[in-house]
């Protein structure tokens, strides 16, 4: 596990961080760090705690013990974008009225059209969202993290539903986003192949 | 405030894509009390005399109808999540979700009110006084049931356990509310029940937006 040391430059520091659903200990005294322009690859089998240490990373959980500093915004928009295993889609909504909702609450300087092209869903924009299948949802969830423009990625399985051409989206975009200087934290069910990616590895406790 | 606008605006639009929830509770409180009269038969003297608790009664549970609609949606597709992070405070979002909620449950009664008010025998005369009333209680009624949407928020079909959790704390506005228009038609001095009404809609304007935020922090986690 990487140390704690913690400079100026990183976007992420975790201290010691345990985290206890009910009376079980999912996962304790977890340290690492993540600096500017990297990726850390969470990986571990279902029930080891990826989706809480993300959640409590976002701040939607409280960790039994431990501390962490989020980043500060920096030259981004925002300092934290979190992608959980829900879509918060609104099937009522088209695409475009989705993404614009989350725009605005972020207060995005990006406009909508151009990153729903990226992430392939042009053709679809005006199309309730409801019609769209589980991998061009994922997409459109996608595309609520990239107009966002946060220092820091937490993403929870963001290849799930998506096909080869969605996972390539992916990796250029998480590719972009730590050339931009950006960093992020990817949970994954398994072992995937990420470039130069800092790896850590929770068990089932 | 571009917050709350923005949320608000959402929120009226997911509620008019699903208009036909809201027609039904529209009509659930336009055909209970056009069924009074039938049951009570056509008495005005009784009929008058009950209108104003009965207008006021309907209007409580057609508001608790659609709690259900406040936050177990978002709970469901991840929404609240996002919507907590984004959220300058968690009072905020409370306040937008029940704003919305106001002006599609309680402020429709209120335009609903002349009509009530002449089916229930309260004639001409009792239009105003019930519509002001419905004006001055009804965001209490909103602000209180999106705390118990809150509480109920992780709870599978939550909204009767939503109702039941708040209809005690709207006792209240109920008996105020009812009090402002029978002293009204009366022809007495009615202006402190309303003053109290007001007061109690001012507390729950007040008060409501952090027990809906402890109440979310509290079954969410």
């Amino acid at each position: 596990m990487p140390e704690a040391s913690g400079g100026c430059d990183d976007a992420l520091v975790v201290r010691g961080l345990s985290c206890e659903r009910g009376e079980r200990e999912l996962f304790s005294e977890v340290s690492f760090v993540v600096p500017d322009g990297q990726l850390l690859l969470v990986t571990g089998p279902n029930g080891s705690g990826k989706s809480s240490l993300l959640r409590i990373l976002a701040g939607l959980l409280e960790p039994s013990a431990g501390s962490y500093r989020p980043p500060e915004r920096g030259t981004f928009a925002r300092s934290i974008e979190y992608l959980g295993h829900a879509n918060a889609v609104k099937i009522r909504l088209s695409v475009r009225e989705n993404l614009t909702f989350w725009a605005r609450l972020a207060g995005a300087r990006n406009t909508v059209e151009p990153i729903l092209q990226r992430v392939g869903l042009g053709a679809f924009m005006d199309m309730p969202a409801g019609w769209l299948s589980a991998g061009q949802l994922r997409r459109l969830a996608l595309s609520r993290i990239l107009i966002g423009d946060a220092r820091l990625w937490l993403l929870d399985e963001p290849a799930a539903n998506l096909d080869s051409a969605g996972e390539a989206v992916l990796e250029a975009e998480l590719a972009r986003h730590r050339a931009a200087g950006g960093s992020a934290v990817v949970t994954a069910p398994t072992d995937i192949e990420m470039a130069d990616a800092q790896r850590l590895e929770l068990a089932v406790g | 405030m571009t917050f709350l606008r923005t949320v608000v605006e959402r929120e009226l639009r997911l509620y008019l894509r699903g208009i036909v929830d809201l027609i039904g509770v529209w009509m659930f409180f336009g055909i209970a009390i056009a069924m009074l009269p039938l049951s009570i038969g056509p008495d005005p003297e009784i009929l008058s005399r009950i209108a104003p608790g009965a207008a006021w009664a309907i209007a409580l549970l057609a508001s608790m109808l659609s709690l259900e609609r406040v936050f177990a949606p978002d709970q469901r597709d991840g929404s609240l999540d996002l919507l907590m992070l984004h959220a300058p405070s968690t009072p905020l979002l409370i306040l937008a979700k029940s704003l919305a909620h106001w002006l599609v449950t309680g402020l429709p009664f209120v335009l609903l009110a002349p009509l009530a008010a002449i089916a229930l025998g309260m004639d001409v005369q009792g239009v105003w006084p019930l519509a002001c009333a419905l004006l001055v209680g009804t965001p209490a009624l909103s602000l209180i049931g999106t705390v118990g949407s809150a509480l109920t928020a992780p709870v599978r079909r939550g909204g009767i356990l939503a109702a039941l959790i708040v209809l005690p704390q709207t006792i209240p506005v109920l008996i105020f509310g009812t009090a402002a228009v029978s002293e009204t038609l009366k022809g007495r001095d009615s202006g402190p029940y309303f003053s109290v009404l007001g007061a109690f809609t001012l507390a729950a304007v007040a008060l409501a937006p952090y027990a809906g935020s402890a109440a979310l922090r509290a079954v969410r986690n």
